[in-house]
């Protein structure tokens, strides 16, 4: 799975948070943009969205290991889920 | 008659441990002299301006003003009041207006909100900011606020806590109301200060321990972290919100000894497989509540935190947060449909389980828990309407009970009591005490049609995740209605989802009908 793909995969579970946000398609949306400053997942919707995507990997994902501080942006938190779908 | 403040502990260890880390957050900690200083200094600021202010707003969350707006309104013989500066600012407006005190200790963040909500009201505002400010231009004073920022504060000193009466108020917290007006509850200093010492005596508590802050400021389970660990001298760690995407992580960094959070977190945790056998080896004490505590949950921390003794505790703002424990880990595992019961009465205070006439029940049957002892607090601030109706007496006893709106079934023997449900419709959505009435208070004003009943939905193991909303009879759109709640309720009583209907059902006695409603959304799941 390229990264690529995973970025279209989050954006597409969040579509109609990022829509409302003024943001439409994955290539829009910076690395560093900040998911949880900007509205778009609280706790709950974090979960569900890594839920989600562990289904669509086929995953079990280790989020101890994910540093607290990159968990809210979107290139850091695309990245780490590459890198867990190609180990 | 005057009593030590309950501050006084967290001057003796400021003394004691001067150089120990007191608090940290967003990658900042303050010792405990720094914390001290900075404390003496808003308490000296705020006798400069207004001598006479018994209560001081706390318009501050997870950041380092918070703790020092805390302990430099009680050092200085003054109570707080929490506002959470992420509600919305109609919100922050009413709250505002509902507290007698004009003397704010707000966080740098939340200035750009709050100074054009002072403009609008008619009172002259003291705003101390004790970090500093990057945007000088807020700093201006203005018709009715002076903004006092840290750089031109009162140099704090190695002050001495205030001489207070044991029935002065520590805090103010403000909770859910049924008609849309929040409900004050004030604490007394003997009241929080008897739970504070009663809980570092029963895990004892030392200055090597490490605490999880978890809840907001304006919660009252805030209160029972914050006080006996700066008793003990020990070190409180702050998650941000986004910290609290990956709890498991920040434990882990932080190295947490001591752990209290609503169960939702333990669930969103074991979701994300956070909760696997030995992950948290640090962890010696913890205490789930704020909600009913699922025994799968309890057992699967057990399991991550082997360390660890682990309860559920039960209580409510009205009693200084706990009230009851279930020591889960020590073999007391007593469930009820799959929930652990409420456990035991604290040592020194007493139960009750009373029929709608006060009179007490036989063993085994439901009613409602009524409670007394050190920590009942004393009423909700301005209300004495409410105060009286949360007051009652029983025959044949002198002391005061008060009414926790919670059912319960009266054990038998010496058993521990099951949680059966509310009186009323009070629900938790992922730990958060929301009164549906408050929702529907709201949308009526928007939607100037009565037409509306909210419902928790959907159920998870502990209480909800959520809220829905249904509409009768209305021409706005949903997305329309989501956007203006948005502006007046916190984000976990706005509906995620809202159901227009031609007329709201009627049950037989001609009032709306809630029951039929949950049935529909029960239905909807079952087809789905």
């Amino acid at each position: 799975m390229s990264l690529d793909d995973i970025r279209k995969m989050v954006y597409g579970n969040l579509q109609t948070h990022f829509e409302n946000a003024g943001i439409h398609g994955h290539s829009e949306i910076d690395d560093s943009y900040d998911m949880v400053e900007s509205g778009i997942v609280d706790s709950l919707g974090f979960v569900n969205l890594m839920l989600a995507m562990e289904k669509e990997l086929g995953l079990t994902i280790d989020f101890l290991t994910l540093p607290t501080d990159q968990v809210s942006k979107f290139g850091a938190l695309c990245l780490f889920l590459e890198k867990q779908s190609n180990q | 008659m005057h009593h030590q403040n309950l501050i006084a502990g967290f001057v003796r260890s400021a003394r004691r441990f001067p150089e120990r880390e007191a608090f940290r957050v967003e990658g900042k900690s303050l010792k405990y002299k720094e914390l001290h200083e900075l404390s003496s200094a808003i308490a000296e600021t705020i006798d400069a301006y207004r001598k006479n202010e018994s209560l001081v707003i706390v318009l501050a969350n997870r950041t380092l003003s918070a703790i020092a707006g805390v302990v430099g309104s009680l050092i200085g013989g003054r109570g707080y009041t929490p506002i959470n500066p992420a509600f919305p600012s109609e919100r922050l407006k009413n709250q505002l207006l509902a507290i007698r005190s004009t003397t704010i200790v707000a966080e740098p963040g939340i200035l750009p909100t709050l100074l054009p909500l002072v403009k609008e009201l008619s009172q002259d505002y003291l705003i101390v900011v004790p970090e500093e400010v990057n945007e000088k231009e807020m700093l201006q004073n203005t018709r009715n606020a002076r903004v006092v920022e840290i750089a031109e504060m009162k140099q704090g000193s190695d002050v001495d806590a205030a001489k207070v009466a044991n029935d002065d108020v520590a805090y103010v917290i403000f909770t859910s109301g049924s008609t849309g007006v929040p409900k004050g509850v004030m604490t007394t200093h003997a009241s929080i200060k008897w739970m504070a010492e009663m809980l570092v005596d029963r895990y004892t508590f030392t200055e090597n321990d490490r605490f999880s802050l978890n809840a907001e400021l304006s919660f009252s389970a805030s209160a029972v972290v914050i006080f006996p660990a700066f008793e003990a001298g020990a070190t409180i760690c702050c998650p941000t919100r986004k910290d609290l995407l990956n709890p498991g992580r920040f434990l882990l960094e932080e190295g947490i000894t001591v752990w209290k959070s609503v169960p939702s977190v333990a669930a969103l945790m074991s979701k994300l497989h956070q909760l696997r056998d030995g992950v948290f080896p640090t962890v010696r004490i913890t205490t789930f509540g704020g909600e009913p505590v699922p025994a799968f949950l309890l057992d699967e921390w057990t399991r991550a935190a082997p360390n660890s003794s682990v309860e559920a505790v039960y209580g409510s703002t009205e009693f200084t947060a706990n009230s009851t424990f279930l020591v889960w880990s020590n073999g007391q595992r007593e469930t009820h449909e799959g929930l652990a019961t409420i456990g035991y009465a604290i040592p020194g205070t007493e139960f009750r389980v009373v029929d709608e006439t006060l009179n007490v029940v036989a063993p085994g049957e439901i009613g409602e828990l009524l409670l007394t002892g050190p920590h009942i607090t004393k009423g909700y601030y301005n209300d004495e309407e409410k105060t009286h109706a949360f007051f009652c007496t029983l025959k044949g006893e002198s002391r005061k009970f008060g009414r926790t709106g919670d059912l319960v079934r009266r054990p038998l023997g010496k058993k521990s009591i099951p949680f059966v449900g509310r009186k009323d419709n009070q629900i938790k959505v992922l730990g958060n005490r929301v009164e549906l009435g408050d929702i529907e208070a709201a949308a009526v004003k928007i939607l100037s049609t009565h037409e509306v009943i909210a419902l928790g939905w959907p159920p998870s193991a502990m209480g909800f995740d959520g809220v829905v909303l249904f509409v009768g009879g209305t021409t706005m759109k949903e997305g329309e209605m989501i956007s203006q709640l948005r502006k007046v309720l916190p984000s976990y009583m706005v509906p995620h989802k809202i159901h227009i209907m031609e007329k709201l059902p009627l049950n037989q006695n001609g009032k709306k009908d809630r029951l039929a409603l949950r049935r529909k959304l029960e239905e909807s799941v079952n087809v789905a």
